[in-house]
């Protein structure tokens, strides 16, 4: 009986401040702003049509759910085998290994991403070293633009695909891969057959995650990002700052709604073991 | 006074009446009434699910029985919350606490109830001298083996004076060898110490050895309660009969009587021997009845019977166990029956498989289920 | 693992990766012991004058003070708002328990300029203004889920036994909770504690909407910077000293309760 009470304070915590704001949100973008409509306005959806119908807003969309897919792409290809060798070893390399994945996470992300400008940049180091090896003439554009985004993302978000694939790797018994080499199957043939099968929820549960994750970012698209990179968050961002609200709660309220439903088949599809 | 006794030198009676429990659909314990004598060292027995591991955390307080009444001392114990009932709970685990050294753990109790730390630690002592674990105060839990793990639960249980003491299958972690040595020292540890004790066991040979009285339970219901001796020799039902050791069940129609004694006819057509029933209301002429004959009480002869009052069998298998032999048998009518013979001579050569057998018992030892 | 050729490829591959995670931290820490004007990697010479800089300009000090003040701020209320809560989760059933966590988790995947613009409508429709509580509580929403992630894990795992026996030795309810609960909690708070008070002090996009010139935080000031000035090593010094002792924690803490374990991040 004390259980329930002794949840009660988060539940009113988070209600009068997440949903209540969520719901502020929802609320204000049905109406127009007063420098749209100086006499007021009546609950409308022109926010909503100008967010989906105009076409440069809708581009502004297709950027980021792009964006998304290509870093997800990305985050799951080059993090899959270290996944496998994360699961696979059992020596007292697993505790640096682990050590050297979730490290990244706990340094701020301005940090990082400031680190890859100085790498980036057109005196930054990936240049320096080009130019000096004479592989390039002139600096290659690495940053302010997609290219630059892409690394910066790839770079943030790779510890998280990697740690919940190794979870599931984790759960597929070694003796498995032993019997298909045993019955004569090579490494691609026990990847494909034994290895990826067996781990495609934790495959799904990874590819929610990071999407979710990347068309929520925000600093690293700002600070790495030109004027043509332009998504979802930083849209609502600016759109803040030049005081149009209520179109930025409209924006901010599709954003939501695209992550609810990913948070939705993360939860009932993807049914993958937790932390404990 | 002994430390490890505390306020009662024999430990409290406890009486259940009535308890009954469901979870959802499932019936676990239903009308479950006992009464355990002070100082008695009763086992609840029965298979898994049988609600002996309900009734134990009713008793401790930790499941609220949806009715019924659980009694300790003459006391009404239903509203009493787990920390008030001042009994002893070891768990299967042990549950010692893994942040505390021993001597934390085996204090615990006494500390919760703001004792003076100078008597406390004379008291633990005491209590670890008890159990023979003096000298490992300062370890912890991670670093003693099982059995030394389970004498601290023990140590920690007794320290605080319990008048009852409740063990829920705490053997059952260790191998055979060890769980025997310590089925011995719990027993005279509890009778020097007179404490009133409930064992939750599945195990029925431990039952068997440790036990002043077993409580047999099967699907939440009370099957009988009585001395190991009268639970093996006078089952009350097919499921206590057939539960404890082994037992042959022999079924056919009540055909007379010898003297004393009831003639049974087999479905095979035999007329056999059995005890009539000690309450002296013997079944009717023609009555369907079931008896028990337990298997080292059968004598195995060869060929066919020329005595009446045998049971004609053919022998299907032979297995040797070292200390005996086990004959499995059959009767003409498709029974099976098993005896067993005490390997103290050569059995004769004739018995082989596929032999003629003829099967013969004291008249006591084929005894009525009372149906 | 086997030990055919293919193995080998594949753990340097491994290592490669690793590299690139660990490269613009490395390269931010690099920067700061330079001794070029602005923020070059490998710098052409070794000084300490940066720290110097950085330790001098009130403007991010202040800014790190604040952070600081914030994210301890965050951090208690994120504990005394996720402990009661977890042993709740953990003893009752709750009706629609898996969406009920599901749901005091999401801040975990949502996008964080959400919390921060709803927040700001908040904050303005009640007329509150640009009030500092709002930010606090608004980190105090993001953060509280790492808190609950961690202590749920660990008391989940905890042997219930434990309470139970405790009880029955004599302990009442606050006894029980104070000698048996808490010390095994301890791992999971710490963990989520430390991570709760690091997603406060690194926070930007909930920040970034509700600071004003006067409560800014450290990692809002560094942003501005960045977007608006060239940027020059002092952000690589400031970089250099949280890395530092971020990692520092990091490694003792690890040492101490495992945080490896009970924070992988397996799905949520």
């Amino acid at each position: 009986m004390t259980g329930v009470l002794c949840l009660i304070p988060l539940l009113v915590l988070l209600l009068a401040f997440f949903v209540l704001p969520f719901g502020v949100m929802l609320y204000q973008s049905f109406f127009l702003s007063l420098l749209q409509s100086p006499a007021g306005s009546s609950p409308t959806l022109a926010n909503y049509a100008k967010a989906f119908g105009d076409f440069f807003y809708l581009r502004v969309l297709l950027q980021t759910l792009a964006l998304g897919a290509a870093v997800t792409g990305l985050a799951l290809v080059l993090g899959y085998p270290v996944a496998y060798v994360l699961a696979r070893t059992r020596t007292r390399w697993r505790q640096l290994l682990i050590f050297l994945v979730i490290s990244p996470l706990v340094v701020s992300i301005v940090i990082r991403s400031y680190g890859w400008m100085v790498l980036l940049g057109r005196v930054g180091t990936v240049n320096t070293v080009l130019q000096a090896l004479g592989l390039v003439e002139k600096p290659l554009p690495l940053m302010y633009n997609w290219f630059g985004v892409v690394v910066a993302l790839t770079h943030v978000l790779l510890p998280f695909m990697i740690l919940t694939l190794t979870s599931v790797i984790e759960g597929i018994p070694e003796s498995l891969e032993d019997t298909a080499a045993v019955l004569g199957a090579g490494w691609w043939q026990r990847f494909r057959h034994v290895v990826f099968p067996l781990s495609m929820e934790g495959v799904g549960a990874g590819i929610t995650l990071v999407f979710m994750l990347t068309i929520g970012s925000f600093v690293s698209v700002l600070l790495l990002g030109g004027s043509d990179t332009l998504v979802l968050p930083l849209l609502i961002y600016q759109q803040v700052i030049l005081l149009n609200n209520n179109f930025a709660a409209a924006l901010g309220m599709s954003l939501l709604a695209i992550s609810v439903v990913l948070l939705y088949a993360q939860a009932r599809v993807f049914r993958v073991r937790g932390a404990a | 006074m002994s430390a490890v006794t505390g306020r009662a030198e024999r430990g409290a009676d406890v009486e259940l009446r009535g308890i009954r429990k469901r979870y959802g659909g499932v019936v676990a314990v239903e009308s479950l009434d006992l009464l355990v004598q002070p100082g008695e060292f009763v086992s609840l027995l029965g298979p898994s699910g049988c609600g002996k591991t309900t009734t134990l955390r009713a008793i401790a307080g930790l499941i609220q029985p949806d009715g019924g009444l659980v009694i300790v001392g003459g006391r009404v114990m239903n509203d009493v919350p787990v920390h008030r009932r001042g009994l002893g709970l070891v768990a299967q685990n042990y549950a010692l606490f893994p942040h505390m050294t021993v001597m934390e753990n085996v204090t615990f109790g006494l500390r919760m109830r703001g004792m003076a730390p100078s008597e406390i630690e004379g008291k633990a002592r005491e209590a670890l001298a008890t159990v023979q674990l003096a000298g490992l105060e300062e370890r912890y839990p991670r670093q003693l083996s099982g059995g030394q793990q389970q004498r601290v639960a023990l140590a920690r249980c007794l320290v605080v004076g319990p008048s009852v003491l409740l063990l829920d299958e705490p053997l059952g972690a260790l191998d055979k060898k060890l769980r025997e040595a310590m089925q011995v020292e719990l027993k005279s540890l509890q009778r020097q110490v007179g404490i009133t004790t409930i064992f939750v066991t599945h195990d029925q040979e431990e039952a068997l050895t440790m036990s002043d009285r077993i409580a047999v339970m099967h699907q939440g219901r009370l099957q009988q309660f009585a001395t190991p001796q009268e639970i093996y020799e006078a089952p009350r039902n097919r499921f206590v009969a057939d539960f404890i050791g082994v037992c042959n069940f022999l079924e056919g129609r009540v055909s007379g009587r010898d003297g004393a004694a009831l003639l049974l006819r087999t479905d095979a057509g035999d007329l056999v021997c059995v005890a009539a029933p000690a309450d002296g209301s013997p079944p009717d002429e023609g009555a369907r009845v079931v008896a028990t004959l337990r298997p080292e009480k059968l004598v195995v002869r060869a060929g066919k019977p020329v005595v009446a009052g045998a049971l004609r069998t053919r022998l299907e298998a032979l297995v040797y166990v070292g200390t005996a032999v086990h004959f499995h048998l059959r009767t003409p009518s498709g029974e099976r029956l098993i005896a067993y013979r005490q390997n103290d001579s050569a059995p004769p050569p004739e018995l082989t498989p596929g032999a003629e057998v003829q099967v013969t018992w004291e008249p006591n030892a084929a005894r009525l289920l009372p149906e | 693992m086997r030990r055919d050729p293919g193995a080998l490829a594949l753990r340097l591959y491994c290592g490669l990766v690793l590299g690139f995670l660990s490269l613009p931290i490395v390269v931010a820490v690099g920067v700061a012991f330079g001794s070029d004007k602005i923020a070059r990697f490998p710098p052409t010479g070794l000084s300490l004058r940066w720290f110097g800089v950085a330790l001098s300009n009130a403007t991010f000090v202040s800014a790190l003070g604040n952070s600081v003040i914030l994210a301890a701020l965050t951090t208690v209320l994120t504990i005394a708002f996720g402990l009661p809560a977890s042993l709740a989760l953990v003893r009752q059933k709750f009706p629609a328990q898996p969406a009920l966590e599901a749901v005091l988790l999401s801040p975990l995947s949502l996008p964080g300029v959400l919390f921060g613009v709803s927040m700001l409508f908040f904050l303005g429709a009640g007329g509150f203004g640009l009030a500092w509580w709002g930010l606090l509580v608004a980190h105090a929403v993001i953060a509280v889920p790492y808190v609950l992630r961690t202590t749920l894990a660990v008391y989940r795992a905890m042997d219930r036994g434990l309470e139970e026996t405790a009880m029955v030795l004599g302990a009442n309810p606050w006894q029980t909770f104070r000698h048996v609960t808490l010390p095994l909690l301890r791992p999971g708070l710490v963990a989520g504690g430390l991570f709760a008070f690091l997603t406060s002090f690194d926070n930007v996009p909930v920040s970034i909407f509700l600071t004003t010139a006067r409560t800014t935080t450290l990692p809002v000031t560094i942003m501005s910077y960045l977007v608006n000035q060239d940027f020059d090593p002092i952000v690589g010094a400031i970089s250099a000293v949280q890395v530092a002792l971020v990692l520092a924690l990091l490694v003792v803490l690890d040492r101490v309760y495992g945080i490896a374990q009970i924070t992988s991040f397996g799905g949520q």
